[in-house]
Formats: structure tokens, sequence, C-alpha cells
């Protein structure tokens, strides 16, 4: 038994990964910013359940989270950052402070729920950390760069904090899923108000250009990374979904043929000593 | 004769870029914090060089430089965002206002920049975006997180704003650096002055009074300058271009890590999808 503390567990995959978590017996921390969304959890397992109003953009809130699981259950085990939503934005039409926002609550809020567990989690020499990202840090479409970046930001900062904090017997984990069908195109996408002509066609504004249906299951997903956290080597990556997987792949290989096409122009950089 | 705007033009491949444009009888609008620090390349080339204060991260005098820029030149045909620094900290040791700075200078900063040159190049279908990035955008290095980040998201925001204005005629190449001979760990490297003591093996490894790696970088800044030339001036381009052996063996190593962890996880990474029952 372990406890989990989760961020956005309101609804989608958080919400998924929390009803996982409680029943594999593991205590939770559920968090979201208004946890009215959270009750039944609470309501159906008191004993393992503790909600807690934290929103990732205030700093206090996320002080007085990480102290109630330390009061409560101990200390935090697993930490999933999962709060997050999107933003559809051509980046010329990207307004600033939506991006400002966007940012805060998809990178820097993260950051600080991270700094928040890392001392307890040090001074008890173990606790993983997930990270939820996105296929799309990865893959990029037209209309989605600032998304894409501050999920970029976050894999990045994810694999230094690795390092940092594995010889101190921690752990993180990046998880990257595709399209589930959670209320992501919904409730959580955010988008410019300001929109510009030129770039209707790419974005697919021009006509009626219907999405098509999100295959991933969250229930599914929310049992893939308990499987992956609770393994005795948990991956650095985690990829949800066959289509992100081809993704993957397909990215992955662009970018090697880039690297092999230009190869003779890279190396002419160099000094001759 | 084209027209390039390079920000950070007043040392490091920036000045070195500035210094190859001009040779080769381009005009060159070179920002830096400070005009003192490129008023020699304007001296020696004062026909096709002007220079114009930009802090980055200040909205003003970002819209500013590029009003000068096209009042003097009539056009911005290539922009290059190369200002920008390193910073040095574990995850957990850095201040929020260093990492917000960090940010302001190696993303925000360059996204204000770009916002602004769109307008004239789609109105002539043509135009050049170059963003400086760094191999520290795939390997994130320990005491590196913040950086990587900035330079990741810069990666990241470019990827899209390639697909929204190739189809318009404008390109955007973004340039992945290894470790060349500047003053890039040197001035250009900020750290955070909290250390854990806990990181002393990792992050601390990295600090800059430990750092040897200074003035043996195995890149020539001007052979940088010259790639990045002909690669916007010719007909083929990556959309992103490695400089330095280095670069190409830190790529490689990235890219086969990857495969081989999601190849690992395959099998529970393909679990998650409805199955027919379901659709």
């Amino acid at each position: 038994m372990s406890t989990w503390l989760i961020t956005g567990a309101s609804s989608g995959l958080g919400r998924a990964l929390a009803e996982a978590v409680v029943g594999a017996g593991h205590q939770l921390v559920a968090t979201a910013r208004n946890t009215d969304a959270v009750d039944d959890l609470r309501a159906a397992h008191p004993d393992a359940v503790l909600t807690v109003p934290l929103d990732v953009t205030d700093r206090a809130s996320i002080g007085d989270a990480v102290a109630a699981a330390h009061a409560r259950f101990g200390g935090v085990d697993v930490l999933v950052n999962n709060a997050g939503y999107g933003y559809t934005a051509a980046v010329e039409e990207g307004q600033e402070e939506d991006v400002a926002r966007l940012f805060e609550t998809n990178f820097f809020g993260p950051v600080a729920v991270i700094k928040a567990a890392l001392p307890g989690m040090r001074e008890r020499g173990h606790g993983l950390i997930i990270n939820i990202s996105s296929v799309g840090a990865r893959i990029t479409i037209p209309g989605g760069g600032y998304y894409s970046a501050a999920k970029a930001a976050v894999e990045g900062m994810s694999g230094s904090l690795r390092k940092e904090v594995e010889p101190l017997g921690l752990r993180v984990m990046v998880v990257e899923p595709g399209s589930f069908r959670t209320d992501f195109r919904g409730r959580s996408a955010d988008r410019s108000d300001v929109t510009i002509d030129a770039y209707d066609e790419v974005l697919g504004r021009a006509g009626d250009q219907a999405l098509g249906p999100q295959r991933g299951d969250p229930e599914k997903a929310a049992a893939a990374i308990l499987e992956a956290a609770t393994h005795p080597e948990p991956p650095k990556l985690l990829v949800l979904s066959t289509d992100a997987l081809g993704g993957f792949h397909a990215a992955a290989e662009d970018a090697a043929r880039d690297v092999d096409r230009f190869e003779h122009l890279t190396r002419s950089t160099d000094a001759d000593s | 004769m084209a027209t390039w705007l390079i920000t950070g033009a007043s040392s490091g491949l920036g000045a070195a870029l500035a210094r190859a444009v001009l040779a080769r009888g381009d005009n060159a609008v070179v920002t830096a914090r400070n005009t003192d620090h490129v008023q020699e390349l304007v001296d020696a080339h004062p026909d096709r060089a002007l220079a114009v204060a930009l802090e980055i991260g200040q909205h003003d005098q970002v819209v500013a430089a590029v009003a000068a820029a096209t009042e003097r030149f009539g056009s911005i045909d290539v922009l290059v965002n190369n200002a920008g620094h390193g910073y040095r900290a574990a995850v957990e040791e850095a201040s929020v206002e260093e990492v917000d700075e960090l940010f302001a200078t190696n993303f925000f900063g360059p996204v204000d920049l770009i916002k602004q040159v769109p307008p004239q190049m789609r109105r002539r279908r043509s135009g050049t975006i170059v963003n400086v990035s760094s191999i520290g955008a795939p390997r994130s290095n320990p005491a590196s997180g913040y950086y990587t980040a900035t330079k990741a998201a810069l990666e990241g925001m470019s990827d899209a704003l390639n697909r929204e204005v190739g189809p318009l005629g404008i390109r955007v190449l973004v340039i992945e650096p290894g470790a060349f001979r500047t003053d890039f760990a040197g001035r250009s490297l900020a750290q955070s002055s909290t250390v854990i003591d806990d990181y002393a093996d990792t992050a601390g490894k990295r600090r800059k009074e430990n750092d040897t790696s200074h003035g043996t970088q195995p890149g020539d800044p001007d052979r940088a300058a010259q790639v990045i030339i002909d690669t916007v001036s010719g007909e083929t381009a990556p959309f992103r271009l490695l400089l330095g052996s280095d670069a190409i063996r830190i790529v490689r190593e990235e890219l086969q890590s990857r495969i081989d962890e999601i190849d690992a996880w395959a099998r529970v990474s393909t679990t998650t999808d409805y199955g027919e029952e379901d659709a």
C-alpha cells in the first residue's frame, strides 16, 4: 500500500486514475480546484481518501496540500502531476495572457508541486513522480504550438529531474497519452479569441472538419499507469495508445532521417583541433 | 541582398553570424542589450548594419526594433532568435524569479519577436525564421532542467509554427548546436544561489565552478555561421539542423534510448484502446 497524490483528480484521466488507485487498495490524496467533484470518492472510501483543494497556479494551496498529505498519511509515495488543459491558436494568434496562464498551469504549476513534494521524498529515500505529458510534446499540429511547448518543457525538465533524484532513490516517469475519450476537447480546451484568416485552412477552421474519434479508454489508461508505477523498474517514458506509439516511431524515424541527410553539414562546423 | 535581424549579436554565435552576413554583402540589424557591444560591426559596415537596443522580454523594445529594421531596410527577410543564456540548478534548487527570467529570455522573448514579423512576411509570401535552440533540448542533463525546458518549448512551438506558416511561403529553421567555443559557459551561464547538498554528485558537478568544458568545446562559431547562411540561402533545408559532431552523437543516442524504452513497454502502451465491443 502506498500513498498517491493526484492533481486534477476531478475528471478525465486524473479521475480514472484516482478510482484505479483506490480500487487497488492504495491511499489517495485527491486534489482538484473544487473538491465537490471528488467528494464521492472520499465518501466511498473514508479511510483511504483525503480530498484537498489544490489549484496548481496558487502556490499556497500546493504547500497546504502536501502538508495535509503528510499529516494524514505520513508522506507522498507517488505524485501524479495530471492537472492541465489545452490551448489552440496559431503561434501568431496566441495571446500573451492566455499563453502565460497556460504555462502557469501546465508547466510552472507542476514544477511547484514537485518542489513541494521533494523534501519529504528525499528524507524518506523513496518516491515516484509521474508527470502526465502528451503525445503532443513530440508530435505537433498546427494550432498546437503553445500546448506542445508547455508539454515539451515538462518532459525536458523531467529528464534532468530524473538524473538528479535517481541517486537519492527516487523515480521519475513521464506519461504520453494519445487521444482519450475525456473532456479534453470540451471543458479542458481553451482557444485564442483572436483569429487571423490566413491560418483558417491550416488550422482546420475552414468548413466542417470533424475530429476523428478518440480511441483511448481512460480506465484502461489508468490501469496501464498503475501497472507501470508499481513495477520494480518503472519506465522513464510510457506512451499510451496504439496511435501514439505509431506516431512516436514515425516522428523518431523522421528525425533520424534528417540527421543522416544533413550529416555532412553538421560535421562541417567542427574546429580543426 | 537580404536583410537579417539577429538578436544577441554582441558575442558568440550571434556575433559570428552577424560578421558573416555583413561580409557577404547582406544587411544586418544587430541587437544587443547594450548597443556599445555591437558598435564595432556598425562601424565596419555603416551602410549595411544597424544597431538596435533590445532586451529580450521588453515588449516595447521588440516592437521598436522590428519597426526600426523595417524602416531602414524596407523589410526583414531573416529573423534569427539567437539571444539566450544557460542556467544551472537542480530542479529543486531553482528560485521562481530565476526561472521566470530564464523563460522570459529564452522562450517568451523569442515568441514575442516571432509574432511581430509574420504580417510582413505573409504579405511578401517569403521570409525565414531561425530559432537557435541547443543540443540541450533533446538531452536533459543534471542541473539543466529549466534550460532544457526553455529550449524544448522553443522547438515545440517552432514545429507548429513551421506547419502554420509553411503554406504561406515562410520557412522556419531550428538550429541545434552542440558545444561551441563561445562564451556560453562563461558570461552566458547563470546558476541558482540555492545549493542543496543532496545534489552535490549530480547537479553540483555541473555548477560553473566545477565545469571544466569551457574553452575546449569542439565547435567553431565562424563555421557554424557559414552553415547557417548556406542553409538559409539554399533550396533544401531540414526543419532542424544540428551543428557539430557531438550533436549528431547525442541525438542518435537519445533517439535510440527512447525507442528502446517505449518498445520495452509497448505491450502496456497498446492495452489502452477501446475494444471492438466498446466502440
